[in-house]
Order: C-alpha cells, then sequence, then structure tokens
C-alpha cells in the first residue's frame, strides 16, 4: 500500500517526468502556448500513458524479450489512435489545436520510457498508479507552463482576460524561446521546492 | 529460423488485435467525425456568403458548387460557393471560397489543414482571440484575376517561413474559381442582376472543349 502511494505522488515532484526526469520536452515545448491547450495535451497523454502502463503490465509475461519495443509501440499506437478519433468526433476545436500533436504521443518518450522502465517490470496496480501519477505530474507541468506563457504572452489564462487592456502582451512567451524560458525557470522552481521540502541538495 | 519466426507471428497476432480494436472504434467515431466535418463546411459556407439566404448545390461538369441566393423564390444570385483543393507543405488544403457573380471573392474560409504548427497552421491564426485569421482576411474582395501571393508579384501577403503553405490556399482558390468560371452554364451568368465579367467565355464549344481538356 505504501509502495502505491509512492507511485502515485512521486511523479508530481520528486520524479516529474518532465521536471526532473526530462522526458517528453518536444510536447512540453511546443503545445503550451496557452493553459488549455496544456491541459488537453496532458490529459491525452495520461489516459494513453495509464492504459499502455496497464496493458503493458498485464501481458508482460507474454511479450518476448526480443521484440517488446514493437510491441509496446503497437500498444501505444493503438491507445493513440483511439484518442485522436474519440477527440475528433466528440471535441472538434481541442483536436484542431492540438492538431499534430496527439499522433506524436505515440513516440513520447515518457510513455515508452515508463512502459519499458515500470510497466514491464511491476505488477498491474503499481504500473496503473504509476502511469496516474506520471500523468498527474505531466499534466500540471503543462498547465502550469501553458497558463504562465498565456498570462505573460497574451494577458489571459484559459482565454480569460486577467491583466486588464492596458497590458501589453509580451509576444515572445508565446514564441519557441519563451518555452524554454519558461520551462528553465519551473525546472529551477522545482528545485528549489525539492530542497526546501526534503532538506538536502538535488542530484 | 524458428528465432525469426515465432516473434513474428506473435508480433503479428498483437498486430491483429490492435487492428481489430481499431476498426471497433472506427466504426463508432467516423460518423461523427463526418458529421463534425460537415458541420462546419456547413458553418463556412454562411460565413463566406453572409448576404445569401438560400444555398443550392449543384454541379457543372466535375466541378460541385453551390449557388447562393438572397430570397427564397431564387431570382437573385449574390454569388458562389467552392471548395478548392491545394497540396500544402504536409496536407491537402481544403478552402471554401465564396464568389460574387463578377467572381471577386466575398470571403474565403480554411476548413481542413494540417501544416506544420508555427509556420503553416499561422494560415488559421488569429492576431486576436474573435478576430478572423488575417491570411484569410486578405483574400476579401479581391478579384480572382491576378490573384497570386507576394513572391510571385502578386497581392497577397505570404505567411512568413511557409510559402508553400500560402501559395497553395492561393493558387487553389484562383485554379478552382477559374475552373468554375468556364464551367458554369451560361444562363446561370446570364440570370445573375450584376454585370458579367468580360472575360467569361460565350462560345459554348469552346467552353465544352475546355471542359474536356480537365
Amino acid at each position: 500500500m505504501k509502495k502505491i502511494i509512492k507511485d502515485l505522488t512521486k511523479g508530481t515532484l520528486v520524479e516529474n517526468p518532465v521536471l526532473v526526469l526530462a522526458l517528453g520536452l518536444c510536447p512540453t515545448l511546443a503545445v503550451t502556448t496557452s493553459a488549455i491547450n496544456g491541459l488537453g495535451m496532458g490529459i491525452a497523454a495520461t489516459f494513453v500513458l495509464i492504459m499502455s502502463n496497464f496493458i503493458i503490465a498485464l501481458i508482460k509475461s507474454l511479450v518476448p524479450p526480443k521484440i517488446r519495443i514493437p510491441i509496446f509501440i503497437t500498444v501505444i499506437a493503438t491507445f493513440v489512435t483511439i484518442v485522436k478519433l474519440v477527440m475528433a468526433a466528440y471535441t472538434p476545436a481541442l483536436s484542431k489545436a492540438l492538431g499534430i500533436f496527439i499522433p506524436l504521443i505515440v513516440v513520447n518518450c515518457i510513455i515508452l520510457g515508463r512502459a519499458e522502465a515500470f510497466a514491464s517490470k511491476h505488477n498491474v496496480l503499481r504500473s496503473l498508479a504509476d502511469g496516474i501519477g506520471m500523468g498527474f505530474g505531466f499534466t500540471v507541468t503543462l498547465v502550469l507552463l501553458g497558463a504562465f506563457r498565456e498570462i505573460l504572452g497574451g494577458g489571459s489564462v484559459f482565454g480569460f482576460n486577467v491583466m486588464g487592456s492596458a497590458f501589453k502582451p509580451a509576444l515572445l512567451m508565446i514564441l519557441p524561446p519563451g518555452a524554454f524560458l519558461s520551462l528553465g525557470l519551473m525546472v529551477a522552481g522545482s528545485r528549489w521546492l525539492l530542497e526546501k521540502t526534503t532538506g538536502k541538495e538535488a542530484s | 529460423m524458428k528465432a525469426i519466426i515465432r516473434p513474428g507471428i506473435i508480433l503479428m497476432a498483437y498486430g491483429l488485435v490492435a487492428g481489430l480494436g481499431l476498426g471497433f472504434i472506427n466504426s463508432i467515431t467516423a460518423p461523427k467525425i463526418a458529421a463534425q466535418e460537415e458541420a462546419a463546411r456547413t458553418a463556412a459556407i454562411k460565413e463566406v456568403m453572409p448576404e445569401a439566404k438560400v444555398f443550392d448545390p449543384d454541379t457543372a461538369g466535375d466541378i460541385e458548387y453551390i449557388t447562393a441566393y438572397a430570397d427564397e423564390a431564387k431570382t437573385h444570385i449574390v454569388g458562389y460557393v467552392i471548395t478548392a483543393y491545394g497540396n500544402g507543405f504536409s496536407s491537402t488544403i481544403r478552402t471554401v471560397v465564396g464568389l460574387e457573380p463578377d467572381f471577386t471573392i466575398s470571403a474565403i474560409e480554411i476548413v481542413y489543414q494540417s501544416e506544420t504548427p508555427g509556420l503553416g497552421d499561422r494560415a488559421v491564426e488569429c492576431k486576436e482571440k474573435g478576430q478572423e485569421p488575417w491570411f484569410e482576411v486578405q483574400f476579401d474582395d479581391k478579384p480572382i484575376d491576378g490573384l497570386a501571393v507576394d513572391k510571385d508579384g502578386g497581392n497577397v501577403e505570404s505567411i512568413t517561413g511557409a510559402t508553400i503553405t500560402s501559395r497553395a490556399v492561393t493558387n487553389s482558390v484562383v485554379e478552382a474559381a477559374n475552373k468554375l468560371e468556364k464551367a458554369l452554364p451560361e444562363t446561370a451568368i446570364e440570370s445573375s442582376t450584376t454585370e458579367s465579367d468580360s472575360s467569361i467565355s460565350t462560345d459554348d464549344s469552346l467552353t465544352t472543349a475546355e471542359r474536356s481538356e480537365q
């Protein structure tokens, strides 16, 4: 039970997939031009992550080690395609905004990384917990990053104007350099928080 | 040999299960996706022809177009709506084009594209929330004659770093409009109340010959 709680919570800060493990940086940097895009991408990736961790933990004894990577990719690609189809059918606006990044979840290294490093070695319950925890950490990071960039670069958050009409948005924050700047600040912030809470220097 | 065939068969089994699952999901979502696209297209048609009240789909040769009327009795044609297909950088861009009877563009709307994010997809980018995309707005009230991107000496400002996308949209609009102009039945042009374009061919045999060339 203790292990499961640890698996659920580690993704938020201690082993945050983006800020600490530095996995999946491509979608992180590319889609976080607004908070809502970050949320959409986070939820989509989390769904794929939980489902692929679940299935892979379930079938791990039926997977010959030699061909485990192609099988993992088949499982992941199947769930990504499901997400893409369901999104296009029920939330066309979000599907339009995320565009090419949904198919790219297939090669998001968080998902294959967790399949290889965790789900193929642990039982179904712990793998599910790991998927939920990692997905939560990914989503929170993307929403914070997206909100930060949207506030500075567009003066709004989730589409609501928060800075007033006198605010002149810094367009740079929406452009690619803004993604790197914000991510750098967030990594620094998470390190500071980690040192504060654990009381030791993060390696 | 066994070391190759066995994993191959196992992988095939996984592929088969995945394929069957996806086929099932697709059979549920495909009609929904088609309905969403149709709704987007209907909205786009209204958008490019705001004055029109009645839309009448028609075909001429191999071209599908919609005649837009201002009144229920279909006496006053306000224009035509066509869909242009342009080969962009990474997708076939579909653009709904509203044309006035004298072949001036009333408005265009890109209904499908999957161009490079940050470059080509800026074709549908709005500078501010609630605005029309700046690239599409440029086409408003421009005549089809002489329409081209600035790189080709024309009057459409292309998107920075996405000349292929800009050119694909512009040229496909011109091409689709020219095709329609040639294919339109003459009665439709004569009955339109505004002045007809002098470049419209009145020679029936020529029109047919040109149509068969396409």
